[in-house]
């Protein structure tokens, strides 16, 4: 009979093997997980999703969203021109400017059941922008249209009721071009759609949503077109840039937009820094209807005792230039001058003229650290001409009330602003803010013209590019010269993305591609 | 003749020689008399802050922007191009006028309605304890930012938010102390010879109150410190171009790569300047309190 016996080092050996063993087996299960990993992008969004309706939509937050859940006849193409390409549309004729065919391709599927994407979807998701009860934000968009014609189940005519230069720029490959389903949005007895899409017709679906943590995106199995890359995009919303950053650096994320003033710390090949002009404007804007700036010298003067190559050279340290009026230099109707640029001389003797000396004014933005250079550098100018300028950096949506609020009339107390838009590629998006119809609801310098309004209706039915890029730059003059607008700048948008990932941006980087990202 | 036992009991107001032996006390302590020293340095450079600052710290230079420390800028330039360390010395000043200004205001407020709640009827000490301890469960930041929506960022909202918030700790102290003293035998008989509350207040309760209040200021000067550069780094404090310790903080903070001596040399002096007066708050409650200290060490 054999004793069992063993002993303390026995047993730490046969234990040792026995780990040994185990931590071999983990690694090679581990190796084999490994090799089936989904491929994840983590890519930083610049905000939660709140609404995902192509007709009342929030931000960039959202439509990066979009882009990847939901298609469109045509779609923008990433690289670096504004070009267009398609998308659920097998064809698309659009020889008549006024009825535009199209042909949907066969066998893309709504998620959740709500079957095949079809003419009638077109319909819907187009027509319900002129509907009274979804209250479309982006309405103006479809403003031209006068029906979609449902010639088959999968061919349309849209018939417009004038000409519409912005169709194929920034309507139709733009948001507001995406296509729902009736079905699933009908069937929620809702108007509008909320942060559940219902139904995604694009290559990915929205798998999860937590709150200001993650949007998580997965493919959609109904997707008939180019099959994405990544089988998982978790989209982190992190509105400041400079923790995004830091997250990247960390390799919390994969691809992330950095702060202008990152830019030449980064390494442009290792880092896959991306620059491009931006498609948005900021302006130093003055309220027509504050007593001390009804006097159009006084905000002439104003306008002459700013130095923009200074404002925009101190905050962006050369990576950005000057901006000549509102609409961003790539687009059509850019200028390449202002009428009353920087003249101290000027200003002082406009202020002797209205009796304005000693003014002192208050310039209100919403809270970011490059428009509280700006403010800084123009509160010195200012001061160089005898105005005392007191800085109210704030939460913009406080701000936003104030401007707003006509009814209680404290708009009338702000004196001087920054205003920062976007827009599309189209200078009608640039423009249609300017109307008097907007006058209190995103026109916070309350400059009205009828005149102007009728000009700017009559710039977004020309067809002729020549003819239509005067008319822009006559519309921006005449804003220039109700004294009420001081043109800053246009700035960049830029990107880093890891050594794993090949990104994909529209031609302005102000969106991330998602479904056009892959792999390096 | 005068008779010893009819005589008023005096009360224990520190004399000249206790301040003396309260200040040996302070400076045999090691961090007493470290913290001692930097906070007469802040002082110096927040007096002499004209003075001593190389450069105008509101002057911009935007093609000397963001450069790094060197013989010329000792901690650099700013965004702006202004010199770091002139913006830092008139910082020193922001902050040491915010903090004796608020705890100044805080100390006056508590202790006046401290008094009064300790001294007057049970309904008005009532009423007041409920309207202290109501505004000490206001939630300090949203307060702090509700206050300065409505009336706008600026120096005094920020006195206001300051008195209003730190009030509530010298009325209780006060009002404690109060509970206890007024019982005491020479307040008693200072009640029996006919003496007023203000009299009683200024020349028997005040000066044995004085220990705890300074021990109480020393340690609140840190947190309003730290409440002016929050709401200045949050942009609703101190408002440009003056300079303040939190508006250097978070304009560096946005450079924190290309520049990191901007948030750095803004955040330092914070710190510091926190752990001195703490430590000379703890350091002062034992000169004041020797037994005590034993016991808590």
């Amino acid at each position: 009979m054999t004793e069992f016996r063993i002993n303390r080092r026995d047993l730490m050996r046969r234990l040792g093997a026995g780990g040994l063993a185990l931590s071999a087996s983990s690694l090679l299960g581990a190796g084999a997980v490994i090799s089936q990993e989904a491929r994840v992008l983590r890519i930083r969004n610049d905000g939660d999703i709140r609404r995902l309706d192509p007709a009342t939509r929030g931000g960039w937050y959202d439509e990066t969203v979009m882009f990847a859940i939901f298609s469109g006849l045509v779609r923008y193409a990433p690289g670096e021109k504004w070009a267009i390409e398609l998308d659920a549309a097998e064809s698309l004729d659009d020889s008549d400017p006024l009825n535009i065919a199209f042909t949907l391709r066969p066998g893309i599927m709504f998620t959740g059941g709500y079957g095949e994407l079809t003419a009638e979807d077109v319909k819907f998701s187009y027509e319900r922008f002129l509907d009274p009860a979804v209250d479309a934000v982006y309405g103006s968009d479809w403003g031209a249209l006068a029906e979609v014609e449902v010639t088959g189940k999968y061919s349309g005519i849209i018939h417009l009721s004038r000409p519409f230069a912005p169709l194929f720029t920034s309507t139709m490959p733009h948001a507001s071009g995406l296509i729902l389903s009736k079905a699933a949005l009908e069937g929620s007895g809702e108007a509008v759609i909320g942060t559940d899409p219902l139904a995604c017709s694009g290559p990915y679906q929205l798998a999860e949503w937590r709150p200001r943590e993650m949007i998580r995106l997965t493919r959609n199995p109904g997707w008939t077109g180019p099959v994405p890359y990544y089988d998982e995009i978790q989209l982190l919303p992190i509105a400041d840039l400079t923790s995004a950053e830091t997250a990247f650096d960390a390799g919390d994320l994969d691809v992330t937009q950095i702060a202008v003033n990152s830019i030449p710390v980064r390494n442009p090949a290792a880092d896959k820094l991306v620059v491009k002009p931006a498609l948005a404007y900021t302006w130093l804007g003055m309220n027509v209807e504050n007593e001390t700036l009804s006097d159009i010298r006084v905000r002439r003067a104003i306008q002459q005792a700013i130095d923009v190559q200074e404002v925009v050279e101190a905050t962006f340290g050369g990576a950005v230039t000057p901006a000549f009026g509102l609409v961003p230099p790539p687009l059509l109707g850019a200028r390449d001058a202002d009428l009353y640029p920087f003249d101290p001389a000027a200003t002082k003797a406009l202020l002797a003229e209205a009796g304005a000396e000693g003014l002192t004014l208050t310039l209100s933005f919403g809270a970011d650290p490059d428009l509280m250079i700006a403010a800084q550098v123009i509160q010195a100018q200012l001061a160089a001409v005898g105005i005392t300028l007191q800085i109210r950096s704030m939460d913009s949506a406080t701000l936003t009330a104030q401007q707003q609020d006509n009814a209680g009339g404290s708009y009338k107390e702000v004196e001087l602003f920054f205003t920062t838009f976007t827009t599309a590629p189209d200078p009608s998006w640039v423009t249609e803010w300017f109307t008097c119809s907007q006058v209190g609801v995103w026109n916070f310098q309350r400059t009205c013209s009828e005149d102007w309004d009728a000009k700017n209706a009559a710039a977004a039915e020309e067809t002729d590019p020549a003819v239509r890029n005067q008319m822009y730059i006559e519309l921006q003059d005449a804003l220039e010269e109700t004294g009420a607008y001081v043109f800053l700048y246009h700035g960049v948008n830029a990107w880093v993305a890891g050594p794993k990932v090949t990104p994909a941006y529209s031609a302005d980087a102000q969106w991330a591609l998602l479904r056009d990202f892959t792999g390096a | 003749m005068t008779d010893a036992s009819l005589a008023v009991p005096r009360s224990r107001r520190p004399s000249l020689g206790q301040s003396g032996a309260i200040l040996r006390r302070l400076a045999s302590s090691p961090a007493g008399a470290i913290s001692l020293g930097f906070i007469l340095l802040l002082f110096a450079v927040a007096i002499f802050a004209p003075l001593v600052a190389p450069f105008d710290p509101i002057a911009i230079a935007p093609r000397d922007r963001m450069q790094p420390p060197s013989a010329v800028h000792w901690l650099g330039t700013d965004q702006l191009g202004r010199d770091v360390l002139s913006r830092l010395i008139f910082g020193t000043r922001t902050a040491l006028q915010v903090a004796l200004a608020g705890t100044g205001g805080a100390f006056l407020v508590g202790m006046c309605l401290g008094m009064v709640s300790g001294l007057g009827p049970k309904w008005i000490d009532s009423l007041l304890v409920l309207l202290n301890d109501s505004l000490k469960a206001l939630p300090l930041i949203l307060f702090a930012l509700a206050l300065v929506s409505i009336y706008g960022p600026s120096m005094v909202t920020l006195g206001v938010i300051i008195t209003l918030s730190m009030a509530p700790g010298y009325f209780r102290v006060v009002r404690n102390q109060v509970l206890v003293l007024r019982n005491a035998d020479y307040v008693v008989a200072a009640q029996a010879m006919g003496a007023s509350w203000l009299r009683q207040s200024m020349t028997h309760l005040l000066p044995n109150l004085i220990g705890p209040i300074l021990v109480l200021i020393a340690m609140d000067i840190p947190a309003v410190i730290g409440i002016e550069s929050g709401l200045s780094f949050l942009g609703q404090g101190v408002q440009p171009p003056n300079a303040s310790w939190g508006t250097m903080l978070s304009e560096g903070y946005a450079y924190l790569r290309q520049a990191p001596h901007i948030a750095l040399t803004a955040g330092a002096p914070i710190v510091l300047a926190t752990i001195a007066f703490t430590f000379f708050g703890e350091a002062l409650r034992d000169a004041l309190d020797p037994r005590g200290a034993g016991d808590r060490r």
